[in-house]
């Protein structure tokens, strides 16, 4: 078997659960909106992507639409699907605040999901849809198709990974970050809760379809189990590992958990059926969880006080910091 | 000195909870410039008070007026960017994130605040950032906290953490400064510098100050006026020395307390 290709298989999972990861840490981890609905999200971006990159239905199995538009048109589009879903969820629940967004974002996967199963001609219900396009199939062919794969996973990652830190450190995600730390005190620094709510959690969802959509590209065919609460479960435990409100630990977490996971399958061990390595993974996750909770509670990365990155990045060099601070301290003392 | 017209005037303020009158019928004029007191046992209705004034509840009955203006069904987010702003009477910190941060995160209007600016005009949004950090330092400067700077809010004592809240509000200075019992924590040092700092608002920042207190000494010290709150009700107001010999404030609140006006 050649190791190239399983890397490349591995880096891709990772570049689609790290995605899923940042855009929940921000969410969540910043904004403190519990979403249990994540694999609602990345499922409506992935059909989202099918329909419009797949050429439109030949009969051979039914599904509604098929635009057969460029795959980073159709990614952008997946990506939009989900910050509609958002905008819907986030209106409705966000202005009620507590665990009302958990609850109905957890039902809201399950109901797309039966949706799709019980309508097949949404997508070919169950079955699913085949052949998916993937970028550049059409240029290159083979193994190399997961190595390219794979490196556009990573590149999209990369530059995600950039715009969600820009949002986090931004006086947005200060907001956001207010918030989620205290809501009266929030308001009455004149911030609009629910607004800003909203628009913090419409952001991530772009990502979280997204990230949907490299999903797809991984595995080019797409059935409704993309909405099943494992990969909502998935992600969480990812942000756990790694700390929640940090986002080099959403990635982090991710790529340790999906190593782990995804390292098992490759145990060549006589005594492990192929069935049973399927159970051993789910107990990977969750024994690396309970390692987490017990020695690491708050995860590997904590949220560092973004300030100082503040200071250093805006330009402000640090010496103004320790300078006006000794002679605050010789002022007032 | 003649009287300015009142910055806030509050109306017939009436406010239930189930079978308890919170407030029942408040009327008052907070003179604007000027430092207005309010006392009253515990339960009398100030906190309530400051609460249906800022947005947090909606009065059942009666209006808040600022500057001439119904701000009654308003939401306490848009009063603070009008300029109504309040501190809490427990420890409001936004205790997870650093000093410096609480003042950074109470700056309205700056372009960073819309993510569509963030990546749009970059360089706009961090060049306002630039001028509120250094406002932030300049602040920190003045009330001493600078060297707490990246110091998490949630580790500073209770008079740090005080201080903190009065100076999250000033990084935008308010029209109307609403206090809701900023001694209590104080050492007396912190005490006579927060008298001072009170005073200068006033003086220098034609601010109007509305203090909620169980400190005597302190809230005679700062206010020009003095309300009275017993019950949810307004039962004396006047010139503070006046107020505190008035003989049913004595009796219903004052009592035994020593009063050393």
């Amino acid at each position: 078997m050649n190791v190239l290709l399983i890397v490349a298989g591995i880096a891709t999972l990772v570049a689609v659960y790290s995605l899923a990861a940042l855009a929940l840490n921000f969410q969540f981890g910043v904004g403190g909106m519990i979403n249990f609905g994540v694999a609602a999200f990345f499922g409506v971006g992935a059909y989202g992507y099918a329909f419009a990159s797949m050429p439109p239905s030949d009969g051979w199995y039914t599904y509604a639409i098929g635009l057969a538009l460029p795959w980073w048109v159709g990614a952008l589009i997946g990506g939009v699907a989900a910050m509609l879903l958002a905008l819907l969820v986030g209106l409705v629940t966000l202005r009620i605040g507590g665990v009302y967004l958990a609850v109905v974002s957890l039902a809201l996967a399950e109901m797309v999901r039966q949706l799709f199963i019980n309508e097949p001609a949404i997508a070919n219900g169950n079955r699913g849809l085949l052949d998916v396009p993937v970028p550049l199939s059409d240029v290159i062919r083979g193994r190399e198709l997961s190595l390219v794969i794979a490196a556009v996973a990573l590149g999209v990652l990369a530059v995600a990974y950039l715009v969600v830190r820009r949002a986090t450190r931004s006086a947005f995600g200060r907001n956001l970050l207010a918030i989620n730390e205290n809501e009266a005190v929030a308001k009455s620094l004149g911030i609009d809760v629910y607004r800003t709510k909203v628009k913090g959690f419409v952001f991530a969802a772009f990502f979280m379809g997204i990230a949907g959509v490299m999903y797809v590209w991984y595995l080019s065919i797409l059935t409704p189990t993309i909405f099943s609460v494992n990969i909502t479960f998935t992600v969480f435990i990812a942000l756990i590992i790694g700390g929640m409100g940090s986002n080099p630990g959403a990635v982090a977490g991710t790529a340790i958990l999906i190593g782990l996971r995804e390292g098992v399958t490759y145990l060549k061990v006589d005594f492990i059926a192929p069935e049973q390595l399927a159970a051993l993974q789910d107990a990977v996750q969750g024994l690396a969880l309970i390692a987490i909770l017990l020695f690491w509670p708050r995860g590997l990365l904590r949220r560092s006080s973004r300030m100082r990155e503040c200071l250093v990045e805006s330009g402000h060099p640090q010496v103004v910091a320790p300078a006006m601070s000794a002679s605050a301290t010789g002022a007032s003392r | 000195m003649n009287r300015p017209s009142p910055a806030i005037e509050i109306r017939n303020v009436t406010k239930s909870f189930g079978e308890l009158r919170a407030l029942d019928g408040v009327s008052m004029s907070i003179a604007a410039n000027g430092v207005t007191g309010l006392i009253g046992p515990n339960g009398s209705g100030k906190t309530t008070l400051f609460n249906a004034v800022t947005g947090f509840l909606k009065p059942d009955s009666g209006t808040v007026l600022f500057n001439g203006r119904d701000v009654t069904a308003l939401p306490t987010h848009t009063l603070a960017r009008l300029g109504v702003k309040r501190t809490f009477q427990n420890i409001a910190d936004l205790s997870g994130v650093s000093v410096i941060e609480n003042l950074l995160s109470s700056v309205r209007g700056v372009p960073g605040e819309s993510l569509w600016r963030v990546f749009a005009s970059p360089r706009k949004v961090a060049a306002a950032e630039d001028r509120v950090v250094e406002r932030a330092w300049h602040l920190l400067d003045r009330t001493g906290l600078s060297r707490l700077a990246n110091t998490m809010a949630g580790d500073l004592s209770i008079g740090q953490g005080r201080l903190l809240q009065i100076a999250r509000l000033l990084m935008q200075p308010p029209r109307v400064l609403m206090l809701d019992e900023p001694s209590s924590g104080l050492n007396p040092d912190d005490q006579h510098r927060l008298s001072a700092t009170v005073r200068e608002l006033r003086d220098r920042e034609d601010m109007t100050v509305l203090v909620i207190e169980h400190n005597m000494a302190f809230i005679n010290a700062i206010s020009d006026e003095l309300y009275v709150m017993h019950d949810g009700k307004v039962i004396a107001h006047g010139e503070a020395s006046a107020v505190v010999r008035d003989p049913l404030v004595i009796e219903t609140y004052l009592g035994a307390r020593r009063v050393d006006a």
